[in-house]
């Protein structure tokens, strides 16, 4: 879409509002609403002036005044508001010099795209992300001087099998069971999977807003886990694509009166919620990491990709599970890609090479750390930038592993290296470890210090506060 | 067969025994720290039997060239992955094989510089031309304009052929860093290479935009000129593989009312650094860092000259200045690169201290320390490159105003010049130098590796055994090892520089840190004490004041500074002034009133002359203090070279004529401003060592001139008016002696019938006008005050007298003291045929015949002055002009041997004593010692009256007969000391010498 055809779009199909949206640095999407009568198509030219000082990660006060350039091909029509209103994703940039901002996270994710065609090595980076999320009937929390506590519940919570529900006229219960098993929510049919009706809307208002769906399911988690897979795109395409996703599940949960969150670890013991990350380079419309008859079918460029994905994962994880409740998924157990190797089946490794179909045009490889709490252009980029550095040195990953790892006697898993097991030590890990991703100028220096900066912040807030369970361990000491 | 001394590359391919294992350990042996992923990607390339046999016969070659490069394992990765892009690779074997230098000069590429690597992986063929490239000597500007322009075919886009550009400057980089590593450059030539290629790049990109855009407009150009000015290493032709470009932008539109105009330049400005840096598919040129322009991020993305100047001159900060020692105008028109220049030298390059500055350094540098991290960062950190320069820098600023040579943007030549100039000593010098050389290497090498802005040695061992190896040096202790070296020196060399150096205060620093509260008021009036003020406590209270007017432009600590230098400068020469309190109170003055004190302070920083004659008009007294606080603008003119009068009176003449046919107010004010204008160049000229004379007959000619003006401009408004009109003037004006604060003496005489009421009213009304004219204050004060007693009738007589009513005034009523006062009468302007018929009456009347009684009434005169208006002995004061000996001694003698002279001998017909004492003819009772004796005493006398009279800025004749309170004056007359008292011993032989003369003369003559 060009300008000229979203101005002609505003006229065609009476849009009143136009939304326009950009992500802050640690990924939400912000926006604000210009009346379409004042929207004229020179503001693809001349952008719309707004005051980024107190977006998160964003300019320092006395130097707050931002544009925002929309970008025509992104325009969609909103699904939930009440007026016809046209959202339109934009980029940001320096009022004065017209500079792209160093710090708009998309840009970083353009940058990376043109990164690699200069590079030569492909042309385009397929990304295919699969976001899990919980879909809850009620969420409380909160954390005062005296007191901290958080309470979820979903009518599927398994531990709601006991509790009185739907009590009739004279007050006898009609609890109706059917609620999944803990880590049994992947993937009985209804009546135990009640959320069916609710994905299916969320895939439709999705391709509605061109995003295509290949498959939604229930997930592993009881209290409604959900998956709902996106077909590839390339990178900053996809950036957008995830931040369409979030907006899309969240108010169709809304709509239904339920929330929607895609924290990594909402639930004590089940199961968390990931974001494995399909990724492959195609050059001149070929799979570069696709080569007959190896293992896995895998050429060596792929190889050396994740050789440079697992050298730097992690560096890596500061991006793409960059929240402390990351790290309570990342634990042992629960199917947690903690492990430092690639495989073709095992599902505890890092990195995995889906072995669904042989083909070319599937030939890809899988990183399983990723959740969806990351900034999805500046994961993506930094994934890619890892492993085109693989590439460029030819690092050669370890060995594939196809044991179940799980039954890995202890002194062998040892020997493998793991993800951090903490925020902390993931932003400890990226202080030393960047170079890669400032390459081609697509990360800046400033860019990396003010995430890190950004992210210890969150670290300290954990670490001021007193935890519950501290309680049970020490309040008697 | 296992691993031995017997094993040679060849048998990497083509030895049946050759095990992995003993591959392995043979490659381990030639430096390669992972030899199985070495083994690995060799076997990797032997994918059929030629290409086995062909690796085979060229091992040998292979595997020393990557053994000699920094990095083994890193250069077969990137050799490897060229080598497949060279399809067949056995064709491209045999020729390494034929040509071991270029297996060289590949390692050495792909072991320096991963990311100049993936270029050649990226463009294959850039291969060749960078052979041929080598054989040749680098490129220059014009080679590198001449090879661009050929890319740049015209059937192309604008993005395409940017596309082009992206080409040609991965390949030029190519270039430099093969020559770089190869070590046929140096540094410093690497350097300037880098830095060349960047101009040209820039100013083709410009001229590619600048056609489209005037296109886009569809303009035949651009409505203007446009110039891009680099600042940091790109304008210090020090550009690194990785370094940021710092612009700035400057531009001057054909019509600068026209606001489309700015847009259309800033538009140019914003595209221009949007395509430099843009990502595409080409990566990106630089990285453009635009915030050294005025405003830094705040500011417009490109200033017009006028901006820039206003800027630097009222908010430019210290940091900016040691940026722009560095500007250097890269591409665009290169006349207005160059008017930038001039522009911001003068800024840059300041005639005094800084020590806004030096605090500014002062601070840097205690930062500096107290990093802990530094140590690692060869540009940063403790001893590193940021010390070089700011020490390089620092000594620019406060050298570079003398020397020219000293300004190089490039941090090498000026040390070079420093040490010409005998600024740094050569020990200094040399080890700079080499640190500067070694710590740039380092710095180089290890953002060649990534082409990424990378100043930190990694502390991982393994790094860091590898970057020292890509530095050609056996091991990081070794490299450790010369760094800390370096830095130690280069450390000590920029402490020491910063460090207080107690036994030379420097007075301007000293009063920069009390009037910032570092010091106190006791240290302080001790200091000044002791350089031998007697008032200390006055000074700074004057000091304080001075600092206390508040600034409309500059900042308070721009201010400050230049205020701190200039007082102390000029310290030891107010000690030798006669009031150095009151310079500094009357400077308070003006600067109070200019609204601009940090401009004022910096102008007379800027100038020594200025400064010393300044201190000297302000020491005289209140009255130049006066007419610069009225006119700040009058500050130039001090140190003017003053033309001669004739000079003088035409430029008058043309700046009244040029009001001619203004309003009656707009004359009155040009005919002030340009007395108070003149006037103060003419007191400045004498001021200066000029003649008494010259002062006297200056403004006497200003005063005739806006005198006949005033009366023209009135007779011109009114065309009926066709009466013939004379203006004489009588007193000082007459006989040219005016100084400071005279009234002017005038008589108006017309022609016309004696009976004519309406022609006499309107004469008279003439007269007032001119009065008016003259003396009714306006903003600009007044322009002369005007005595028209001398008239027939004196105060009651009418204002403008008809010729025949005049004649018979003279002939009939006129005094006896009337023909002393009418020798003195000269036209000064009118009819000619009236000024004729006019001298004629006076010269009957004044010389008509001898009378000998007037001696004796004119004595008795004399002795009334004396007594009823001189009251000397009285009022305990000298009265100059009708003193005891005064002034009018020598004029009554004077103007009775006229009388008696003049009938028979012509040449005693001359208006004032004066000009009659220059040549006096000879005469019985006056030899010609007691006329020199005269001469000298009446030019003491009136430089004594105008010495008073800038002081007082008031139109005194009287001084003290107080020693003490001579003691300023005495000084002002340049009186050995005790001034006062030699003031008045001199005044006393003086006026003694010349009551004697007149007392001889009158006697002689008869009285």
């Amino acid at each position: 879409m060009t300008p000229s055809d979203v101005m002609a779009l505003i006229k065609d199909q009476g849009i009143q509002a136009i939304d326009l949206r950009f992500i802050d640095l640690p990924g939400l999407w912000q926006h604000f609403t210009i009346s379409a009568k004042e929207f004229e198509a020179d503001v693809f030219e001349e952008g719309a002036g707004f005051d980024g000082s107190s977006i998160r990660g964003f300019q320092a006060i006395q130097e707050s005044d931002m544009l925002l350039f929309p970008d025509a091909s992104t325009a969609f029509v909103d699904p939930f508001m009440e007026a016809p209103t046209l959202n339109i994703i934009c980029n940001i940039k320096d009022p004065i010099t017209g500079e792209s901002y160093s710090r708009d996270p998309r840009y970083v994710a353009q940058k990376a795209e043109a990164y690699l065609k200069s590079t030569g090595i492909a042309d385009t980076a397929y990304f295919g992300p699969e976001p899990e999320f919980f879909i809850f009937d009620d969420v409380r929390f909160g954390q005062t001087y005296q007191e901290g506590f958080y309470h979820v519940d979903s009518a599927e919570g398994f531990w709601n099998s006991g509790r009185v529900e739907n009590p009739d006229s004279a007050g006898n219960s009609r609890n109706l069971g059917y609620k999944p098993r803990y880590k049994e929510g992947y993937f009985p049919v209804p009546p135990m999977d009640s959320h069916q009706d609710l994905r299916t809307e969320m895939m439709l208002e999705l391709e509605k807003v061109g995003v295509e769906i290949e498959v939604h399911h229930h997930e592993v988690g009881t209290a409604g886990q959900a998956e709902i897979d996106m077909r590839f795109d390339s990178l900053v395409s996809m950036g957008d694509k995830l931040l369409k996703y979030k907006y899309v599940v969240k108010n169709v949960g809304r709509r239904h009166g339920k929330a929607v969150t895609l924290m990594p670890k909402p639930i004590f013991q089940d199961n968390g919620s990931g974001m494995h990350v399909h990724q492959s380079l195609w050059k001149n419309g070929s799979n570069t990491f696709f080569e007959a008859g190896t293992y896995a079918g895998l050429s060596k460029t792929a190889l050396y990709y994740i050789g440079g994905i697992l050298k730097h994962a992690p560096s890596l994880l500061a991006f793409c599970n960059p929240t402390t409740n990351s790290y309570r998924r990342l634990v042992p157990g629960y199917e947690a890609p903690i492990n430092l190797i690639y495989s073709m089946r095992n599902r505890s490794a890092a990195v995995r090479i889906p072995v669904y179909s042989g083909s070319e045009k599937a030939k890809r490889i899988e990183t399983r750390f990723p959740d969806p709490t990351c900034n999805g252009y500046l994961a993506f980029s930094a994934l890619l930038m890892a492993g085109l550095d693989g590439i460029q040195n030819k690092i050669t990953p370890p060995g594939p592993l196809d044991k179940d790892l799980y039954d890995l006697p202890a002194e062998d898993l040892a020997k493998i290296e793991s993800t951090p097991g903490s925020l902390e030590e993931s932003l400890d890990a990226l202080a030393a470890d960047h170079e890669f991703l400032l390459k081609g100028d697509v990360f800046t220096q400033d860019l990396v210090d003010t995430w890190i900066d950004y992210k210890r912040g969150e670290v300290d807030a954990i670490r001021l506060r007193p935890h519950p369970w501290e309680f049970a361990m020490y309040f008697d000491i | 067969m296992t691993s031995d001394s017997a094993t040679t590359a060849r048998d990497l391919f083509l030895s049946n025994d050759l095990t992995e294992a003993g591959a392995q350990a043979y490659l381990a042996s030639r430096g390669f720290s992972d030899p199985k992923a070495a083994d690995e990607h060799l076997q990797a390339l032997a994918q059929d039997l030629p290409t086995r046999l062909a690796l085979g016969e060229v091992a040998d070659v292979i595997i020393d060239a990557l053994a000699d490069s920094g990095d083994p394992d890193g250069a077969l990765v990137g050799l490897t992955r060229y080598l497949v892009t060279r399809a067949p690779i056995s064709g491209f074997l045999g020729y390494l094989k034929d040509d071991p230098r270029a297996a060289e000069i590949l390692a050495a590429l792909f072991g320096a510089s991963p990311s100049l690597g993936e270029v050649l992986i990226r463009n294959p063929e850039f291969f060749h031309w960078l052979q041929l490239s080598l054989k040749r000597p680098a490129p220059d500007l014009i080679d590198l304009r001449d090879a661009l322009q050929q890319l740049l075919t015209s059937d192309l886009s604008t993005e395409a052929r940017i596309e082009a550009i992206k080409r040609f400057r991965r390949r030029e980089y190519l270039g430099v860093a093969a020559r770089d590593l190869l070590g046929v450059s140096d540094l410093p030539a690497a350097t300037a290479q880098l830095s060349l290629l960047a101009d040209v790049v820039i100013d083709s990109v410009l001229g590619l935009l600048v056609t489209d855009l005037a296109n886009s407009q569809s303009l035949p150009r651009m409505p203007g000129r446009f110039a891009v000015i680099a600042m940091g290493k790109l304008g210090g032709l020090e550009l690194n593989y990785s370094s940021d470009i710092d612009l700035i932008y400057v531009y001057e539109p054909d019509d600068p009312g026209n606001p489309a105009q700015h847009d259309l330049f800033h538009k140019l400005a914003r595209r221009l650094t949007k395509a430099l840096g843009d990502h595409t598919d080409e990566s990106y040129l630089y990285r453009v860092d635009l915030r050294l322009r005025p405003m830094g991020r705040h500011g417009d993305v490109a200033c017009t000259l006028k901006q820039y100047g206003h800027y630097y001159d009222s908010m430019g900060e210290t940091f900016e200045r040691f940026a722009l020692i560095k500007a250097r105008p890269v591409a665009g028109d290169p006349d207005l690169g160059a008017a930038f220049m001039d522009l911001v030298l003068p800024f840059v390059y300041r005639r005094y201290l800084d020590h806004a500055a030096f605090e500014e350094i002062a601070r840097y540098k205690r930062r500096a320390e107290q990093a802990g991290d530094g140590e690692r960062d060869v540009k940063t950190g403790r001893g590193g490159i940021r010390e070089i320069e700011l020490f390089t820098q620092i000594l620019q600023v406060t050298y570079g105003a003398e020397h020219e040579a000293a300004r190089s943007p490039t941090t090498l030549r000026a040390l070079a010049a420093l040490l010409d100039q005998d600024i740094v000593d050569a020990d200094v010098h040399r080890q700079l130098d080499e640190a500067y050389r070694f710590l740039r290497m380092v710095e180089h090498r290890l953002q060649i590796v990534h082409q990424s802005q990378t100043h930190t040695l990694d502390a991982a061992g393994e790094m860091l055994d590898l970057s020292a190896r890509r530095m050609g040096f056996a091991s990081a202790a070794a490299l450790e090892q010369t760094l800390a070296h370096h830095r130690d020196q280069v450390h000590a060399i920029y402490a020491d520089l910063l460090a207080p150096e107690p036994e030379e205060e420097d007075a301007g620093r000293l009063l920069f840190r009390w009037l910032s509260g570092e010091i106190s008021d006791d240290d302080t009036t001790g200091y000044l004490h002791g350089l031998g003020f007697r008032d200390p406590e006055a000074m700074l209270n004057q000091i304080r004041a001075l600092d206390e007017v508040p600034s409309l432009v500059q900042s308070r600590s721009t201010t400050r500074n230049l205020l701190s230098n200039l007082v102390g400068s000029v310290l030891p020469a107010l000690l030798t002034r006669a009031e150095p309190e009151r310079i500094l109170n009357r400077l308070e003055r003006i600067v109070s009133g200019s609204g601009a004190s940090g401009t004022l302070f910096r102008t007379l920083l800027e100038s020594a002359p200025l400064r010393d004659k300044l201190a000297t008009l302000l020491d005289s007294g209140d009255l130049f203090a006066d007419r610069l606080s009225r006119h700040p603008e009058l500050l130039d003119a001090t140190v003017q070279a003053p033309p001669a009068l004739a000079v003088q009176r035409e430029s008058w003449e043309r700046e009244l004529e040029s009001v001619a046919d203004e309003a009656p107010d707009t004359r009155a004010d040009r005919v002030r401003r340009l007395r108070y204008m003149e006037e103060f160049k003419i007191l400045i000229e004498w001021l200066d060592g000029g003649d008494l004379a010259v002062l006297q007959e200056k403004l006497s000619g200003l005063a005739d001139n806006c005198v006949s003006h005033g009366l023209g401009w009135l007779l011109h408004d009114d065309p009926q008016d066709d009466t013939e009109w004379l203006v004489v003037a009588m007193g000082k004006l007459g006989g040219l002696e005016l100084t400071a604060h005279s009234d002017l003496d005038l008589v108006f005489l017309y022609r016309g019938e004696p009976n004519d009421g309406a022609l006499f009213t309107r004469a008279e009304s003439t007269v007032k006008k001119l009065y008016r004219f003259l003396e009714q204050p306006t903003q600009a004060g007044i322009a002369y005050e005007l005595d028209t007693r001398l008239r027939p009738d004196g105060k009651k007589g009418p204002l403008a007298m008809p010729l025949d009513k005049f004649e018979s005034y003279l002939a009939e009523r006129a005094e006896r003291w009337e023909r002393l006062a009418w020798t003195r009468a000269r036209v000064v302007t009118g009819s000619a045929a009236l000024a004729q018929d006019v001298t004629r009456v006076v010269t009957d009347f004044v010389y008509q015949g001898w009378d000998d009684s007037l001696p004796e009434y004119a004595r008795h005169i004399r002795s009334r002055m004396e007594n009823e208006l001189g009251k000397e002995r009285a009022k305990k004061r000298f009265h100059l002009k009708v003193g005891h000996g005064g002034l009018s001694d020598i004029d009554f003698l004077i103007q009775l041997l006229q009388i008696r002279h003049g009938g028979e001998s012509p040449e005693w017909r001359v208006a004032g004593t004066r000009r009659l004492l220059i040549d006096l003819p000879p005469n019985p009772p006056l030899d010609a010692d007691d006329a020199a004796r005269l001469r000298e005493a009446h030019a003491f006398l009136r430089t004594l009256e105008t010495r008073l009279r800038i002081e007082a800025d008031a139109g005194a004749s009287t001084m003290s007969t107080d020693p003490a309170r001579l003691a300023v004056l005495g000084a002002r007359m340049g009186m050995p000391p005790p001034t006062g008292e030699t003031l008045k011993r001199r005044y006393q032989e003086v006026t003694a010498q010349v009551r004697e003369i007149f007392d001889r003369g009158m006697k002689s003559l008869g009285a």
